[in-house]
This record gives C-alpha cells, structure tokens and sequence, in this order.
C-alpha cells in the first residue's frame, strides 16, 4: 500500500532533473569557469631603496658614496611603493603609473624607485607604444612587443585572489633575469610594463638582481570601452636603438653610470 | 644522367625545405573526466628538455585546440584550466610524426598524478658557488618533527654515522654554523640533533678558513670542513625544543632536555644530558683533546713547536671513543645577539660537563721480523674520568662597511682522574718454533690532574678607498697550566734474565707544565694590476713554557712515603721559541671565472731548550719553507676544476731529538739523535664538480698525491727480551708517498620514483717505509672500493637510507712476503623507518663490516643492528613513545688492523644488548612574519 508513492517520488526528481539538464544543455556544452578577458588591475611596485642604492654604486664604491649612503639610510624608508593601473581588453592593454609627489627624480641615483613608463601593446598585432620620462624629456617607443624567453615551473602562488604560476625568464635584450607568476583564469597575455608572453595575464613579477617587484593588490573585471586603451601620443618618437644611445650617452652623465642604472633605464 | 642529377638536387632541396619549415602541429580536445563537459583550456607548449614555453594557445568553446607552425622536437604539452589538475604529456614531432593528436584529454578535478614531470623553478637540489655547495632543503623530503640530521643524511656526498658524526666527501665535517654565527662551537650535533628539519632553507658546506685567509683570499693551511645552516625567513623567530627520558634493562637511562628560543635579533640555547648508554651530548662523542702521554709534547708544526701540556695517561682513555661503559653528564648554554642597527655582535658559550668511563680491553699484536715473530698480548682495565668547564665569547664590531673588529675570549677547567691495571706479556718465536715467554710487565697507575686555559685574541681588518688595498691584523694570547699527580707500579718479570728476573718500580710522579704562547701576524694587500694584486704579511710568535716532571721512590719499600728523588727520571726544562714569519702571494682574478693565486710562506724558528736540572742548553734554529699555489676554474656556473698545491718543512720532533726520560712504559726506550734534519713534503690535488640542473644530478671526479723527501722514520731494535729500543732517522734514498683517486656520481632516479643514488668509486693506496733491526723495510698498500647508496623518503610512508660498499685491498711487505695478501671485504650501513600507520613507526639501522681471511687473520664480521618501534600522539605527533633494542645481535667491539709487518686484534668491552622504554616531547612555536613574500 505504500510503495507507489515512492517510485512517484523518485520519476518527479528525474523529470526535474532531465529538465533542467535540458535547460543547462547549453551552457554546460563549453564551461568558461568565469574567465576574465577586459578589466583593470591594480598593481603595486616595491623597490628596496637601500639595496638599490649599494647596487648603484657597482662594485668600486667610493667614499663619498658610502657617506650618502649611509645618509640615505638615516633619512628614508627601507622600501619605497608606488602605484600604477593596467587596463586590459582582449588583445590590448594600457599600463599607467599613478601620478605621485613620491615619484619624482631624487638624485639620479635612485632611478630604480621611480615609475617613469607608460606602455601600450597591442597583443594582436605584436606591437607596443612605450612612453618614456627620462630627467624631464619624454620619448615615445614605437616598436614589437618585447621578446622574453619563459621558462615553466610548477610553483604556484596566490596572487589578488587567482592562483598564479611561476614563469622564469629572461628579457633577450638585456639579459635581465626575471621571475614572473600569471594566471590563465585571466585570458590576455600581458602584464605590468612590458612583461607579456605567458598563457595568461602576469599578475607578479620579481626582478631578483634589481631589487624591485610588482605585484596586482586587485583585480575588477568590467568591460573596458576600446576608447579608454589608446596608445600614448606624447614625445619625441624613437626606436630601441635610438633609445639606447640615449640612455647610454652623454646624457646626465649617464656615460660614466654603473651597468645598474643604463638596465633600469632601459627596462 | 642528366635526369638523375635533377632529381638528386629536386630530393635535396625537399629533404632541406621539409627541415627548414616549421609544419608540424598538434590538435586535440579537452573535457572533464567525470562529466564530459567540454572545457576551455589553455593550453601550453613547452621544450621537454628545459620547460622554455614555446607557445600557447586555447581551447576554443567545444573544448577543441590545434597549434600549427611548429619545428621537430621534443616537447611537453602542458593543459591547465582553473580548479582542474595540471595535464601534462610528452610529445615528439618529427618527419615521422607530422601531426600529433591527443585525441580526448580528460581533466580530472584537483590533484592526480603527473606523468611527467616540469622541473621545479627553485627546489634545484644543490648548487655550486665556487668552493661552497648549496643544497637545497625544499628538494629534499623528512619525516614531521625530523631534525636537521635527518635532512644531511639524504644529501648526496654526506654521511651521518649512529654517533651523529658527519662526513662530507670523506672528510669529517667539524664545524656547524647557524646562519653564519656560530652555535655551541665545536659540537655539531648541537646543531643537527636539535633544531628541526623544517626550519632550514639551505645548507652550506665549504671549508672555513681562518679570519685572515678569508679576509686575504690567501690560503694559509688553516681550514676547518664546515656546514652553514640557512633558516627559513618565518622560522628564525620562535621557541622549541625537546624533553626525553628513557629506562632501559641492566639499569640503562638517559636524558635530555633542551630549550631554544630564537628572535629577529638574538638566539638564546639551554641544554642538559645525562646518560649511561653511550650518548655523551645529543649523540656525538665528545671529542676534546685529553693531551697525550709522555707528560710534555712537543709537536713540530710549520712554523716551530707547539709545546702543551698534557695528561700522563698512556693509553689515554679520557676520550669516549664509542666503546668501554661510561657515564655522561652534560650542560651548557649559548646566546647571540646583535645589537645596534647589526653593527655590534656578541656569540657566548657555556659548557660544563663530565665523562666517566670504565673499560676493559685487549690487544694482541704478531710482529713479524726476518726470522721470528713477536707476539704481545696486553690485557688491561680501568677507569677514567674528567669534569670540564668553559665559556668563550665572540665580540664582533663592524662600524662600516671597510671596518671590521672581532675580538675573542675563553678559558677552561678540567679535572682528569684515571686508574689503569694492565698486564703485558711478549714471546717470541724463532724460525717457527715454539714461543718463548721474554717478558711479562703488570703495572697499576693512578693519576690525577687539572688544566687550566685562557686564550684571548683581536682580529682589526680594513679595506681602504682603493679598491683591493687592504690591511689586517691578528693577535692572539694563550696561557695553559697543567698540574697533576701520578702513582706508577711496574712489576717487570724477564725470566732470561738471571740477574734482574724482577725489576720493580715504584714511584710518585707530580708534574707541572705551563706554557704562555703569543702568535700575530699582520697582512697589507695591494692591487698591482687590474686583475693581479699583491698579498704581504708579517708575524712574530712568542713561546714562553716549562715542564717540571719528577719521579720519587719510597725510602723504605711499603712506607708509602715517596721522597728520595730520582734524578735520572726527573726533569725540568724551559722552553723559548721566538719565530719570525713572512709571507709573499700573488693573487690572479678574472671576473668570477678564474682564480689563481700562488706564493710562499717563510718562517725563521728560533727554539731554546734549557735543561735546568743539568744546566744543558739545546739550540735548534732553522728555517721553514711553504710554497702554495691554488687555481680555480668555474667553466660554467655549474661545472667548477680546482687545482692546488702546498709544500711544507716538518722539522723533527724534540722529542725525536733528544727525548725526554720516561719510564711510564719500561718495556719501549726512546733514544736520542742529535743529528735530524727537516723532511719536506709536497701535495697535490685536483678537482672537478659539476651539477646538472635539469636532472638532478651531479658528478665529482677528485685525486690527491703527497710525498715526502729525507721523511723522519723509526728505527726499532728489539732484544733477546723483547724490549724495544727506538731511535729516529733521516730516510734519505727513498720518498714514501701516497695517493687517492675518487669519482662520485649522484642521480635522482625515475624508476624508483623519485629515489636519489649516490654512486662512488675511490682508490687510494701509500707506501712507507721503517727499520726493524737494521733493515729497512717497505709496505704498500692499496684498497679499491665502491659504494653505492639509495635514499628514498615519503612523508608519513618511509625513509629508506641504504648504502653498500665492496672493497678489496691488497697488502705487501717486502721484509714479509707471508704479510701479502689480498683481501675483500664489504661493510653496509642501513636504516629504514616505515610508518605502519600514521602514528606508528618501526625504526631499524643496522652497521654491518665484513673482511674476508687473509693468510694470517681469519675472517671477521660485526654487526650492529639496532630497533625500535614508536608510537606518536597529539595533533602534531610531538609526543612519542618508544620501545628500543640496541646491539640486538649482542656483539662484543672488535678490530683488526695491519701495518706494515704487525697485526693486531684488538677488543674492549662495549655496551652489549638492552631494551630501553623512552618518552619524547618536541615542542615548536613559531611566530608569525609581518613580512609578505
């Protein structure tokens, strides 16, 4: 007598079951586990001032650099930050730093702790527009997206909420060796400044012999009008080479620099 | 003809274009496992070889990726989709294989198994920087609550033996530094056996040199093998330590408590031992040197003598050297700190301790001669005993970056305490007929002594504004008196003898030593060219010691009044040494690739020794010589060839000179010859390291030769009593040398998943000569050996530490043919831990030594297989009780060794099987960093 009740229970849960199957059928034939392809990052730089400081001396420190190191030491904080935005969609991202009284030249020494890029790319077309502030004159690099050869590890680390992956590299025209983590929840192969070139979007990245790292605190994935990534359009327009000579010669001095500064000029 | 060559060209030009172009792709599809949901992957390709990322790209909405446009090769796909685990296969495309279709790729939600393998970015097991290897913890898996020893027995190249004894390549390593500073001082075990494996980022290991030499670059001979342990950032602030007890059958005990507490600025230790069981600190044995018999020593260095003072024990048993019954009690406590922005430091010690020891031993020795053997059997058994106390502390100044003083301090007192009874009885047989009995000697003596030391020393050292000047300077000042008394009793029975049948001596011996010893040296480096600098240095050591030994005889036999005096064994000497020292080195340094530096030491010894009892003075002046050279070649920053040589005067000892009277042993007498020149001896090594990252593994290839001109051998004569007479000469038509050749090779295995192999070969071999009445007579000696060694962790499975070494020595003395031989012999050390569940381990090592029979030894075997079976409790198994059986197959210590044309067997009394119940608590609390990575 009371059995038919049950094998009505359990046909009424198929059928809701089969229904809403049907329903999902679509959305459950490709799952796209919310990946992210347009919104802005915000990344935050960290620089060791102190160690940055030593290492501009290179390695025939005088005593007068000594001196105004130590004086440096008395008067500033270990770690300067600075802050900057990436705006992303599909194929093209805008890295801008954030205009502090923090970042100003100080000394030209401490170049290391100041943020002066603004960088376009264009992943599509494996171009980049590179905005440069150097001492004042602003240079505009027109040129292909820069070439890192990555390595893969499989470290992982949590980074504004994503799971990240570690990607060792190397920047093949300086020879800068830098560690990076992205993650492939965010589907756009860019990153702060001009690290790219990963299966996803580089959230971390460590530059272990300069001292410095960047590192996203958030994360907002909102649609990004086309009209908001522009390439920037200010500067005496150059090419690498060209920058190159720049940085290297006869400019503030820069021709007498340590190997540390040219690096972080040509970053 | 003409259609043929066509063609050739037309295949050649599309065997060449079917190279060159990039036409090979790969296509698949990925969806979850369970479900078959289609997923978005991305989807990544990477050289097999290296993990360099070639390209990528993703799945599109039916789950279905292809990548065209690639070269031949060998690669690694790589699919990833958040939430799911990492797929990866290996591929190869090539003319063969144009496409490769993965066909269906099911992902499966959270961790699976990796088929392959993509090289860890950090955990890159050991590096090499220069003369330093790194090895990388992270790379290597311990046990929870595992201490640092457990995580050194897994490095390729070290050995940890059952006493927590530690050997690098073969070398003993003496030293273990915590983060740079030193931690107990000379006890490694203080390291290893009380901090946790889980605390340590990496472990140094290099040879540290003296302050100067590191200071210089140039080598000046003092190195000490030394281990550097690195502590994770988050773990150099906390408390944590360990308390233990255990109660064992026959009245066995031990405990042990020890405290540690770690801040960002300071490192404070407590620690207490006390133990019958044969564990003397937290394992190792306590190895500080007891002196040595005779009274006085004097011992030829380089630059002069080092004259000590000493204990009278002959056999010197105020050392536990692993055998006998002893009892140990054992104190002490560290603390280091830094203050002032790190510009100030101060490192402390305090140790206090006592080692009591009973012993029983053996020793039976053939000593083969043209025509007879003499055979010595010496029975003997006492006890001895020491209490010790000393503290040091290191006070270290570094105002700037070019400024550094470091100032040192410490002192200590021992008492010693030893009563000894032996018999000795030596026979002779000639021409293989019967034994004869020449002697038996019984003695009985009783000593007591203390030492006390103070040593001080300042190390100021400059860098100047121009690059590569620099200055240093060394002072140190020790002073060590030592004051003891000693009752001797020998019975010597000579049966041929029919005047002296019984030669009885009987006295009280007081004995006072002092020596007051100044050493320093300055050095000033000056760069000569940008890659060629010069190194200067100059010194001065100052010797001020005296020895006051004398020997009293009863008045009347049995009044127990010692007070006639005997002056033929009573001496009072005084020693002045004044060494002036100079030294001149180059040093050569290409960038980081190449090193050389090359020079030579010269020291002018003046030594005076002043007989006060007899008014006679001996004057030795001389000069020594040492030549070194070092090369080192880094060819990559992971293949590095070192090449060195050092060539040094040994000049003959004093006592070897003119010996000092003794009658402590009546059955050996040393004579004096006046007449000793220095002998010279040169060594030669070489080197070669190497680390592939990309498998793990690494290979070291090294070789050594020495050999000695004009060597100082013992000329022995032995009469128709067996009493020996020895007397020392110049070797001067023969160079006795020896030599070691050594290849080892580490692997991390694929097929035991994960295991690593260390594979070594070695041969070393000498040849040395001696006179046995008159004649001169040559050995030489050779051993291959080969060792293989496993080790495999899983953590809360097992750890498995297996090694197994085969050897084979041959063996020949010219005087002896019959001494020749060839012998093979094997020796094994193992141990296993298997975790039967979680919270119960089994724990089992076993040391095992084989030598097969030779003509006139028979074959020996000793194991030592030891057991326990624990039982862990509390969330963080920090509480573990154990149940142990040691020595489980009851053996009794024994050795048999041969030199030359003497055997001996020797065997004492050890600790023989016991069960013991023992409780354990680790406790750990870290805090937490602010710091974020």
């Amino acid at each position: 007598m009371g059995k038919p009740p049950k094998k009505n229970n359990i046909m009424k849960n198929k059928l809701i079951l089969l229904v809403i199957g049907l329903l999902c059928g679509s959305c459950a034939f490709a799952q796209h586990a919310n990946f992210v392809t347009s919104g802005t990052i915000a990344f935050e730089k960290t620089t060791n001032m102190f160690a940055a400081e030593k290492q501009s001396f290179g390695d025939k420190p005088t005593v007068n650099n000594m001196q105004a190191y130590e004086r440096y030491k008395l008067n500033h904080p270990q770690f300067k930050k600075l802050n900057s935005t990436l705006v992303f969609n599909t194929d093209k991202t805008l890295y801008t730093p954030e205009d502090s009284p923090d970042n100003r030249i100080e000394w030209g020494e401490l170049v290391m702790g100041m943020q002066c890029n603004t960088v376009y790319m264009d992943l599509g077309k494996h171009t980049t527009a590179l905005q440069k502030n150097i001492f004042g004159s602003t240079f505009l690099l027109r040129d292909s997206i820069r070439k890192i050869k990555w390595k893969l590890t499989n470290e992982t680390r949590e980074i504004a909420g994503y799971t990240c992956r570690r990607a060792n590299g190397v920047l093949l025209d300086s020879s800068v060796y830098v560690v990076a983590f992205y993650t492939d929840k965010i589907w756009v192969s860019g990153g702060p400044e001009s690290f790219n070139g990963l299966p996803g979007m580089i959230l971390g990245v460590v530059l272990p012999h300069l001292n410095v790292t960047w590192y996203a605190t958030k994360v907002t994935a909102v649609t990004v009008p086309p009209a908001t990534i522009q390439p920037p359009k200010k500067g005496k327009v150059v090419n690498m080479t060209e920058l190159r000579k720049v940085i290297r010669g006869g400019n503030a001095g820069m021709e007498n620099g340590s190997p540390y500064r040219r690096l972080v000029f040509e970053l | 003809m003409k259609i043929t060559i066509l063609a050739l060209l037309a295949m050649c030009l599309g065997a060449l274009s079917s190279f060159a172009q990039n036409t090979y792709s790969i296509k698949g599809a990925t969806a979850d496992s369970a479900s078959m949901t289609k997923l978005t992957t991305t989807v990544t390709v990477l050289n097999a070889k290296d993990s360099i990322l070639v390209t990528y790209a993703r799945a599109i909405h039916d789950g279905a990726f292809s990548i065209s446009g690639l070269p031949a090769g060998k690669y690694l796909l790589l699919v990833t989709y958040p939430d799911y685990a990492d797929y990866v296969e290996g591929f190869t495309l090539d003319p063969l294989n144009k496409e490769h279709d993965f066909g269906n790729i099911n992902m499966q939600l959270k961790s699976s198994i990796l088929k392959e393998v993509i090289i860890k970015g950090d955990a890159t097991a050991i590096e090499l920087h220069g003369d330093t290897t790194v090895f990388n913890a992270k790379a290597y898996i311990v046990q929870p609550n595992a201490k640092v020893e457990e995580l050194l027995k897994q490095f390729p190249g070290i050995e940890v033996d059952s006493k927590g004894k530690i050997k690098a390549n073969g070398e003993e390593v003496k030293k273990m530094l915590v983060d740079g500073e030193e931690f107990f001082g000379d006890d490694p075990t203080l390291v290893t056996r009380n901090l946790r494996a889980d605390m340590v980022d990496k472990v140094e290991l290099f040879d540290k040199k003296s302050d100067q030499a590191a200071f210089t670059g140039i080598d000046d001979g003092q190195k000490i093998k030394t281990m550097n342990v690195i502590l994770k950032e988050d773990k150099k602030k906390g408390v944590f330590g360990k308390i233990g007890a255990g109660a064992g059958t026959d009245k066995y005990y031990e405990g042990q408590a020890v405290y540690n507490k770690f801040t960002a600025s300071a490192k404070m230790s407590v620690y207490g031992t006390t133990a019958n069981d044969g564990t003397t600190g937290l394992g190792a044995a306590d190895n500080s040197k007891a002196g040595t018999s005779g009274g006085i020593s004097i011992v030829s260095s380089d630059g002069g003598y080092i004259i000590s003072g000493g204990g009278f024990d002959q056999l010197d048993n105020s050392t536990y050297s692993g055998t006998g019954f002893p009892v140990a009690r054992n104190t002490g406590a560290h603390y280091d700190g830094k203050w002032d922005k790190g510009l100030q430091s101060i490192n402390s010690n305090y140790r206090l301790g006592s080692l009591g020891v009973t012993t029983e031993t053996n020793n039976l020795s053939l000593q083969s001669l043209p025509g007879s053997i003499i055979t010595n059997n010496t029975s003997s058994n006492g006890h001895t005993y020491f209490f010790r106390q000393k503290a040091n502390g290191l006070y270290t100044y570094n105002p700037n970056i070019q400024t550094s003083l470091r100032v040192t301090v410490d002192g200590g007192i021992r008492n010693n305490e030893s009563q000894i009874s032996s018999v000795n009885s030596s026979s002779s047989s000639v021409n293989g007929g019967d034994d004869v009995l020449k002697h038996i000697n019984t003695s009985n003596s009783n000593t007591k002594s203390q030492e006390k030391t103070m040593d001080a020393g300042v190390f100021f050292s400059k860098r100047f504004k121009k690059p590569r000047r620099t200055f240093s300077l060394s002072v140190n000042g020790t002073y060590n008196e030592s004051d003891g008394k000693k009752y001797t009793v020998q019975d010597l029975y000579t049966p041929a003898d029919p005047v002296n049948t019984h030669a009885l001596t009987d006295q009280y011996k007081p004995n006072n030593t002092s020596t007051a010893v100044v050493i320093s040296n300055i050095t000033y480096t000056e760069p000569i060219t940008k890659r060629l600098s010069a190194v200067i240095s100059y010194g001065v050591d100052l010797n001020n010691s005296s020895s006051d030994l004398e020997s009293y005889d009863q008045s009347t036999p049995g009044s127990g009044n010692y007070n006639v005096l005997d002056t033929a064994y009573s001496n009072n000497y005084r020693f002045n040494q004044f060494i002036n020292k100079a030294g001149l080195n180059f040093t050569y340094q290409n960038g980081t690739k190449t090193t050389l530096n090359f020079g030579t030491r010269v020291s002018d010894v003046n030594f005076k020794q002043i007989d006060e009892n007899r008014g006679m003075v001996l004057r030795r002046d001389f000069i020594n010589w040492s030549p070194t050279a070092r090369f080192g070649y880094n060819i990559t920053p992971t293949r590095t060839l070192s090449f060195s040589y050092s060539g040094n005067n040994t000049q003959p000892g004093i006592n070897q000179i003119q010996p000092v009277k003794d009658n402590t042993d009546v059955t050996t007498i040393y004579e004096g010859n006046a007449d000793l020149k220095a002998s010279f001896r040169q060594y030669f090594s070489i080197t070669y390291n190497e680390y592939v990252q990309v498998s793990n593994s690494g290979l070291r290839v090294s070789g050594n030769y020495s050999f000695a001109n004009n060597v100082i051998v013992n000329k022995q004569t032995i009469d128709s009593n067996n009493i020996s007479t020895i007397r020392y000469v110049n070797l001067t038509n023969k160079t006795p040398y020896n030599y070691g050749f050594n290849i080892s090779r580490n692997l991390r295995s694929t097929i035991f998943h994960g295991s690593h192999f260390y594979f070594t070969l070695s041969n070393n071999g000498s040849v040395n000569y001696n006179y046995v009445n008159g004649e001169l007579d040559r050995n030489s000696y050779q051993r291959y050996s080969a060792s293989l060694r496993l080790n495999r962790a899983k953590k809360n499975k097992h750890t498995v530490n297996v090694t197994l070494s085969p050897t084979y020595s041959f063996n020949t003395d010219q005087l002896q043919p019959s001494f020749t031989y060839h012998t093979p012999g094997f020796s094994s050390t193992d141990d296993i831990t298997i975790y039967i569940t979680k919270k119960l381990q089994l724990y089992t090592d076993v040391d095992y030594t084989y030598t097969a029979k030779t003509r006139s030894l028979p074959s020996r075997n000793y194991t030592m297989w030891n057991a326990a079976l624990s039982e862990t409790f509390l969330k963080e198994d920090n509480l573990k009780v154990s149940l142990s059986g040691n020595n489980l197959l009851d053996q009794d210590y024994n050795r048999t060794s041969q030199y030359g044309s003497t055997i001996s067997q020797y065997t004492t009394n050890s600790i023989k099987r016991y069960f013991m119940l023992s409780v354990s608590w680790d406790f750990t609390k870290f805090g937490k960093t602010a710091e974020k990575k």
